[in-house]
């Protein structure tokens, strides 16, 4: 059943139609809230509220088939909330954001990061756990545009949807970004033993 | 076409969204261009390490239900365009009548005090002149005296009629306790005018068998 069918009869009463939109991306969603700020339990907690969101705001939504774009540009915009909101308090959200130097000075010991707990216990978990810490180190607008690219498989024009920015601007942060990132990775000293995989 | 021309052509190869076209143009550059060769391995090798990052599940259990909405909920919920016009007819009412105490107005004329009220400011019948003269100034003095002296004459009759009202109700109290008063002292005064008799009666009686029992003594044949 397509998601334009389960919008129409969600809008005709049958609330199961949204537990089935959610069970349908919310995996996708909390991955893409997870890896924009960085925090496991802020991305569940901000996950809910983007669900929230759609479940109040879809009858407004025109075309049906922009859900999952819409359904993006609810969960980015409930993140940038939350790190203005962060940041209004001036709470330390290591995951959050990081500056240049500050991510210069983490180097690899991250990897072995005892504050992690049991997600370093395998190579597998150290691999996340630096990527998850390197993605914080590049520009917000780079992230974005690399995770909903690389791991939601978004077009780059729908990524110029969601972000409202010309398409080129989008091409163009993701050429920035993955070589900001590879920067990162290589000042810390990451390399093929590290994660597994030839930077 | 310069390097710099291919980075956005590189993004679109790696992520397959390149035309045959520019493919064809990527890789001929590519042969012959040992810097670009070398950063778009560097973009694919970082692609691929990102990769590694797998997706997690999110372990929360997200459930909608039915938002249950009471009788009168839905009661208010119909009647919304009813709430509407009712709210419009408050406001309507209000407005009326704030109106109608702005320009609210007290005057006074010919000895009578006069209430004006309007929805709109009217303009005055008679126009002021911009300067006041002293006939003006003498002519309303005349006024305030007559209305202050006519004051004091209502207030001066009134006190008048209140004061023999007064005094009647006095006069027809101490009237009505002198008719009580008489009423006693006659009754008391016929009680003692026949007391009066009575003693006389028996006096006469105690002389007269006096008289008679001296008259026997003094009869000695007898």
């Amino acid at each position: 059943m397509t998601d334009e069918i389960l919008i129409e009869r969600f809008l005709s009463g049958d609330v199961s139609a949204f537990n089935t939109l959610v069970w349908r991306w919310e995996k996708q969603i909390y991955n893409f809230i997870l890896r924009y700020l960085g925090d496991f339990e802020l991305a569940k907690d901000v996950m809910q509220r983007t669900f929230i969101r759609a479940y109040k705001g879809l009858s407004k939504l025109k075309d049906k088939k922009r859900f999952s774009t819409w359904l993006f540009q609810i969960a980015l915009n409930q993140c940038k909330d939350e790190f203005k909101k962060r940041k209004r308090r001036h709470v330390s959200i290591s995951e959050v954001h990081r500056d240049e130097n500050s991510c210069s000075k983490e180097l690899i010991s991250i990897i072995a990061d005892p504050n992690d707990g049991p997600e370093n216990a395998t190579q597998k978990d150290s691999v996340t756990s630096v990527l998850k810490r390197a993605l914080q180190c590049i520009p917000e607008e780079q992230r974005v545009v690399i995770i909903m690219k690389e791991y939601h498989g978004l077009k780059f024009i729908e990524i110029a949807e969601i972000l409202k920015v010309p398409l080129n601007t989008i091409k163009s942060r993701m050429y920035y970004g993955l070589n900001s990132l590879r920067k990162v990775l290589q000042q810390w000293g990451v390399d093929r033993e590290d994660l597994g995989y030839e930077v | 076409m310069k390097c710099e021309d291919f980075k956005l052509i590189m993004i679109d190869t790696i992520y397959d969204e390149i035309s045959p076209e520019n493919r064809g143009k990527l890789e001929n550059h590519l042969k012959g261009c040992k810097s670009c060769k070398e950063k778009f391995s560097a973009l694919k090798a970082t692609s691929n390490t990102l990769k590694k990052w797998e997706d997690v599940e999110p372990k929360v259990n997200l459930t909608f239900v039915n938002e249950s909405k009471n009788f009168f909920a839905g009661f208010i919920e119909k009647l919304r365009p009813v709430k509407i016009l009712y709210g419009l007819g408050i406001a309507c009412a209000s407005l009326f009548i704030i109106l109608s105490i702005a320009n609210t107005s007290i005057n006074y004329k010919d000895g009578d005090f006069g209430l004006e009220m309007s929805l709109f400011k009217t303009s005055p019948k008679e126009q002021v002149s911009g300067k006041v003269t002293k006939m003006d100034l003498e002519e309303l003095r005349r006024d305030n005296l007559n209305l202050v002296s006519h004051l004091f004459e209502e207030y001066s009759r009134q006190q008048r009629v209140e004061t023999v009202m007064l005094f009647d109700e006095f006069y027809k109290d101490v009237e009505h306790k002198r008719q009580t008063d008489l009423r006693l002292v006659s009754g008391v005064l016929q009680q003692v005018h026949y007391g009066a008799e009575q003693r006389l009666d028996r006096t006469d009686k105690a002389l007269s068998s006096l008289i008679r029992y001296v008259n026997m003594q003094t009869r000695p044949g007898q």
